[in-house]
């Protein structure tokens, strides 16, 4: 799991500064948070598919006017319009997130390259940065 | 359902020292700030600042900073665990109380659980503006949606916050990981460059005979 800058054994003489530290130290944490962001997405993009196909269903299912819907514990009988309702609010509100951790996304993307760009002119082959 | 304050304690041990200043100090929750080394050769030449003892030491705080990221990854589940429950009975209440706004005078019907796999249907009447809410300690207490909204919504804000907080420290937590781990990296190099212009000096002085260790 980590995702650190390692040095060659037989590193050549360059000298680690604290800036190149804290460069390294920038680079890890971001190389994380990604990774849970990408966790997160996926969590999202699940949730996102169940009520597509919850929509689906209830428009198939002609016959029935009402429908149970899960909220919280409890599951609650509601009525076909407010079914509708409870689903655009739901997907308003995760589409709402997954924009945010894109952008998020955007930006840790676009800094760690900028970072890794830097590590790599200072120390060449003798620094190792994982994907 | 407990409150869950964050543990902040480092489970009651007193703070561990190390030896050639590789701690500068440590923060509120007990996080050992892992001191940067500017110059390998002129920290190797502190007394008793052998290879063997720095590695060892260095070892022994990699170590509690490793314990310490996945303390805070688990607060963090927790945290991350907490947060959506609290969220769903909000949605709960503003679910009824959004009725009762309405006017509609029908109940609303639910299917609650009564055990593992068994469900019960309930007529629920939301007129009345008000839910019995689960305050913890064996105490629940009968509030307007507001009133509710309120409580939970204050439950919501802090468990944000402990979940940043946590966030934060474990940010931290991880840059000393790797502050530790490219210094043993420096350090061994340095031994190894060390040793090798040992052998070299040795090699020019005559002694051809001698091997390079390592």
């Amino acid at each position: 799991m980590s995702a650190q800058g390692r040095f060659a054994e037989t590193s050549e003489e360059v000298e680690v500064r604290k800036e190149d530290q804290d460069r390294i130290n920038e680079f890890g944490v971001i190389h994380q948070k990604l990774a849970d962001l990408a966790a997160e997405r996926k969590a999202i993009e699940e949730v996102l598919m169940n009520i597509e196909d919850a929509e689906q269903e209830v428009m198939l299912a002609e016959d029935n006017d009402s429908f149970l819907v899960q909220l919280g514990s409890t599951y609650v009988r509601v009525g076909e319009d407010e079914f509708n309702e409870f689903i655009e609010k739901k997907r308003s509100e995760l589409d709402e997130k997954m924009s945010n951790i894109r952008s998020e996304v955007d930006t840790l993307d676009k800094e760690k390259a900028d970072l890794k760009a830097t590590l790599y002119a200072r120390f060449g082959s003798t620094i190792n940065l994982e994907d | 359902m407990a409150s869950g304050a964050a543990a902040t304690s480092g489970g009651g041990n007193a703070a561990k020292t190390y030896p050639f200043g590789l701690v500068e100090k440590r923060t509120e929750r007990n996080i050992p700030m892992v001191t940067f080394i500017s110059d390998v050769p002129e920290f190797m030449k502190q007394d008793g600042a052998e290879l063997k003892n720095v590695m060892e030491a260095l070892d022994g705080l990699y170590n509690e900073l490793k314990a310490l990221e996945s303390r805070f990854v688990n607060m963090r589940q927790v945290h991350k665990m907490r947060i959506p429950e609290i969220e769903e009975t909000i949605s709960v209440v503003e679910f009824l109380q959004k009725k009762a706004e309405a006017g509609e005078d029908e109940p609303m019907i639910t299917n609650f659980q009564l055990s593992a796999s068994i469900f019960a249907e309930a007529k629920v009447n939301y007129n009345a503006g008000k839910v019995v809410l689960w305050l913890g300690a064996s105490t629940a207490a009968e509030l307007t949606f507001e009133e509710a909204l309120d409580i939970l919504k204050t439950n919501l804000k802090r468990k944000e916050d402990q979940l940043a907080q946590c966030e934060e420290d474990l940010q931290l937590t991880k840059k000393q990981v790797t502050t530790a781990e490219v210094c043993m990296a420096r350090v061994y190099n340095n031994d190894v460059k060390e040793r090798r212009a040992e052998a070299a000096a040795k090699a020019a002085s005559g002694k051809a005979g001698d091997e390079e260790e390592e």
